[in-house]
């Protein structure tokens, strides 16, 4: 930073709101974040998505100000807020447990922000008002945390966050406490909000569903460290690593061999493009179960047994195990249910197209399409 | 928060507390320990080879560890009994027992020595004027029986606390897995409980070994420690001995109170999943239920009949000889009933609300912030609770009769060492509040703009006020009852209901003390009377067993 605390502009970085720079975070073990880096545009919603213990949580501390970085900055509208303490950010937080005050009742809940801001009475009635009304928790004032259930003590921690106009949005795994179908509701609600107010909004999630159907843009975290960023469409097509491509969505990890600027793979052959950066040899594919067809035994393609199948409703998932290939591997292949048409033991032919296959680089642990015109920006947006 | 670093403003407040603590908790005990090795004034091991020598020192040193074992172990055996027929079985009267369970922790301990001579002393009214004996009632035995009595409440509230606690779906696991009730019982529940048991015994253990009012009354000839240092100390005026005695106590009490916090930290580890709705019943071969209920109705029996002769020894003419109705023993009240009554409830009063506030404050330093010394700040302020009350008074007495810090005299020192004493409850009853509390709920007071100082007292104080209350008003009843702590440095004008009690007896005034002892009990009852109109609210009768259990 400069002398007066803000960055150059530029017409790139107007866009960006919120920006985390190189963030490392220890808590006396072993490194929680290691340089963690990534930007947020003003009313964006931003999806924090990794496993547990990936270090989602302690990234939105930091930003909200419960935590200090040992390195690295934040910045907020261009300025920087890493030393500020919470109560000079004004940022709303929406807590995993929702941490709702269980002395207070829900009128005293909402209102606690203002009341710490000196909001005069008539103006703090009606702005918690409002506020319980956004939530559609109006004439819930008076009644105890207790009393509520867990959808509308989740909808209380949301009208507190969001009474005191914050300048942008934490919310901390918001729903995983929630029934999958009032999870869905909610998450409706939620984005009807974020938009009504162009919230800019951090996410934070470990269910990949949530964060594919409900995120601008997706930020992959894994062991502290940034896998990808990218939209929702970007992160599940096109993972930019082999961790991203198995935390999202289901795929499945097959050998292949590259022969002659070719990719051999159970007996079928792919172009390669001439600038893919694999060598001659062994090399490991990936492919997404849905992208694989599903075919009677006498059309071509690759030969299989079903050896199991399960099934899900909407769809259907086979096993299907390929005789010709070293090791009898399984391939997973998932087909709508209402064209599930074999039965285990059945033989059949499964096809798939050049578009469909990943190639991993195992040294470097980065994911590729084969069908690709360009490499998927690992770190599109740092640029 | 951000606890990881801490500026130099945030160290104020640990400094300051640990200023006090060095200056109540550290000096005092120091000054016990420097005495104890000086003989005539100078540096020597004079007291010590007296104690491991003389016969009437070493057999008070036995006499100590005999009698304190056996308490321990036949509190713990009551208390065990009392639990298991309240908490597991289907028996009538068990809210009877449950209720006499922890009235000794009301009576004041002097109160049920009292009645004990009353009604089982050389003119007992149960002992001579029913049976005709004249035994001799002054003996160790005496004192065995009042201390499993007065203690066997705090046996009772621990093992309760674990039972309570205990899965019943473990134990009906055990039933489906082939076991009889029996089995169960010993195979899940008392194994269960262990941490319980263990923490009992050694509490009480704790507890009997320091006490030293029993033994000077009951024991006759017989001699503890505690109860050797106050003959010491104020029958000979050898404060020399009576530092030495009391150094070697607190040897004992810091042995077991090391145990004890070791085995406490594996019951939080093993404390089970949250307790189910309703009462579990194992159902027991009907004869070891017979023997549990007969020896808990006579438990019930023998505390009620001496919280009934204190009543009757308040109003007869004189104990052993005329039983007529009289109202001569308050006749004192107007010289000093009153006065010792308003004295008693303002300092305990006042001390209930310190240590509470301290020991919050304290608590809240320990669990939330991370500084250099936090763990020397909690054993400071955990400490005193192994340190036997005739040392604390015997080391205020000391430290504060003399510069730089001249206290003795006043009110202040009295409230210092019974604030001090009572600490370690406070800073517990806020650490395991704290430690139980979802941090979240901090953060996001401080994220909506509220300051660290506000967010403790718009969000730390409200939720930690049940077990703040409980704390408050359990030390409030014990600080009325406190005689060992204050004795020693309480100026002779400024009199105290415990203490006025205690000189009673000890002149064998017993028409007077038991008037007295009323007035305590009235204090006490109004003590445990607020704690039941506060349960309506929820939370403190279940932290009032928690912290009564620490």
């Amino acid at each position: 930073m400069d002398a007066e605390g803000r960055r150059p502009m530029n017409s790139d970085l107007m866009k960006a709101d919120l920006e985390i720079r190189a963030l490392r975070k220890s808590y006396g073990g072993p490194s929680v974040l290691r340089d963690l880096s990534f930007t947020v545009l003003r009313g964006e919603l931003c999806c924090l998505l990794g496993p547990s213990g990936c270090g989602k949580t302690t990234v939105l501390k930091i930003v909200d100000g419960l935590l200090r970085p040992d390195h690295g900055s934040v910045w907020l509208g261009g300025r920087e807020i890493t030393d500020l303490p919470p109560r000079k950010r004004n940022l709303g937080m929406v807590f995993q447990s929702y941490a709702l005050f269980p002395h207070l009742d829900v009128h005293e809940n909402v209102a606690y922000g203002l009341r710490r801001r000196r909001v005069p009475g008539q103006e703090l009635h009606r702005r918690v008002g409002e506020a319980l009304e956004m939530v559609r928790l109006s004439g819930y004032g008076p009644r105890r945390i207790h009393e509520l259930s867990g959808g509308q003590q989740q909808r209380v921690a949301l009208a507190r966050a969001l009474i005191i106009e914050p300048r942008l949005l934490l919310l901390d795994e918001p729903l995983s406490n929630l029934d999958a179908r009032l999870r869905i509701d909610l998450r409706g609600e939620i984005l009807r909000i974020q938009r009504a107010l162009n919230l800019t909004t951090i996410y934070v999630t470990h269910d990949q569903e949530e964060a594919i159907s409900i995120a601008d843009r997706i930020v992959v975290i894994n062991q502290g460290a940034v896998e990808q960023i990218g939209t929702p469409r970007d992160v599940y097509e096109r993972p930019a690593s082999r961790f991203v491509a198995d935390f999202i969505g289901r795929i499945n990890f097959l050998r292949g061999r590259i022969v002659d600027g070719r990719l051999l793979l159970f007996g079928e052959r792919f172009r390669v493009p001439g600038d893919f950066p694999v060598a001659e040899g062994e090399v490991l594919c990936a492919v997404r179960p849905e992208r694989i067809s599903i075919g009677e035994p006498q059309a071509s393609g690759i030969r299989g047994t079903v050896a199991g199948l399960s099934y899900h409703g909407s769809v259907v998932r086979y096993r299907v195990r390929i005789a010709s290939a070293r090791g009898n591997p399984e391939v997973s292949v998932e087909v709508s249910g209402a064209r599930a048409v074999f039965a285990k033991g059945d033989a059949v032919t499964l096809g798939m197209g050049i578009r469909d296959i990943m190639i991993i680089d195992e040294k470097t642990n980065t994911a590729r399409h084969l069908g690709d015109d360009e490499p998927p920006g690992r770190a599109a947006d740092e640029g | 928060m951000p606890s990881d670093r801490a500026s130099s403003k945030e160290y104020l407040l640990p400094l300051i507390l640990l200023g006090i603590l060095l200056i109540f908790v550290v000096y005092p005990t120091l000054s016990v320990l420097i005495k104890s090795f000086s003989v005539g004034g100078k540096p020597g091991f004079g007291s010590y080879i007296s104690v491991f020598s003389e016969r009437r020192f070493y057999s008070a040193v036995w006499g100590s560890l005999l009698v304190a074992s056996g308490v321990s172990v036949c509190s713990t055996l009551l208390g065990l009994i009392l639990s298991l027929t309240v908490f597991r079985t289907p028996l009538p009267l068990r809210r009877l027992f449950a209720f006499c369970a922890v009235l000794p922790m009301i009576i004041p301990g002097f109160v049920s020595t009292l009645s004990y001579i009353f009604l089982f002393g050389r003119n007992g009214l149960i002992t001579y004027k029913l049976l005709g004996l004249s035994w001799d009632i002054y003996s160790w035995k005496s004192v065995l029986i009042i201390q499993t009595l007065d203690f066997s409440a705090i046996s009772f509230l621990m093992i309760s606390a674990v039972l309570v606690g205990v899965d019943g779906r473990v134990e009906e696991a055990a039933r489906s897995l082939g076991s009889s009730e029996l089995e169960v019982l010993f195979t899940v529940t008392l194994p269960l409980i262990r941490p319980g048991l263990v923490g009992a015994l050694l509490l009480t253990f704790l507890r009997s070994i320091a006490d030293f009012g029993t033994p000077l009354i009951l024991g006759g000839r017989f001699d503890t420690l505690a109860s050797a240092s106050y003959t010491q100390l104020i029958g000979t005026y050898n404060m020399e001995m009576a530092a030495t005695l009391n150094s070697v106590l607190l040897v004992f009490c810091l042995i077991v109170f090391l145990l004890f916090t070791r085995t406490q930290r594996v019951a939080t580890r093993v404390r089970t999943a949250a307790p189910e709705e309703g009462r579990k019943v194992l159902a027991l071969p009907g004869p070891i239920q017979a023997q549990m209920w007969i020896i808990g109705f006579l438990f019930c029996l023998f505390v009620l009949s001496l919280l009934l002769s204190v009543f009757l020894a308040a109003f007869t003419r004189h104990l052993g000889g005329s039983y007529a109705l009289t109202l001569e023993h308050f006749r004192i009240l107007p010289q000093r009933g009153w006065n010792s009554t308003l004295n008693t409830l303002v300092f305990a009063t006042v001390t209930s609300v310190l240590m509470s506030l301290l020991g919050l404050i304290t608590a809240y330093l320990v669990t939330r912030f991370r500084f250099k010394g936090r763990g020397v700040l909690d054993l400071l302020a955990t400490v005193p609770f192994a340190i036997p009350g005739t040392l604390m008074g015997v080391g205020f007495a000391l430290a504060f009769s003399r510069p730089p810090l001249l206290l003795t005299g006043g009110w202040a020192i009295v409230i210092a060492v019974t604030v001090i004493r009572e600490l370690p409850l406070g800073l517990r009853a806020g650490v395991s509040v704290l430690s139980q509390q979802d941090r979240a709920i901090e953060e996001a007071s401080e994220s909506l703009g509220a300051a660290r100082i506000t967010t403790f007292f718009t969000v730390v104080v409200p939720l930690a006020r049940p077990a703040l209350m409980a704390s408050a008003l359990y030390a409030f009843v014990s600080t009325v009852q406190t005689v060992g702590a204050i004795i020693f440095v309480i100026n002779p004008r400024n009199k105290v209901l415990s203490v006025d009690v205690f000189e009673a007896i000890y002149r064998s005034d017993i028409g007077d003390a038991a008037a007295l002892s009323m007035f305590m009990i009235v204090l006490a009852a109004l003590g445990v009377g607020t704690i039941f109109l506060l349960s309506r609210r929820r939370g403190v009768p279940s932290w009032m067993r928690r912290v009564v259990a620490q």
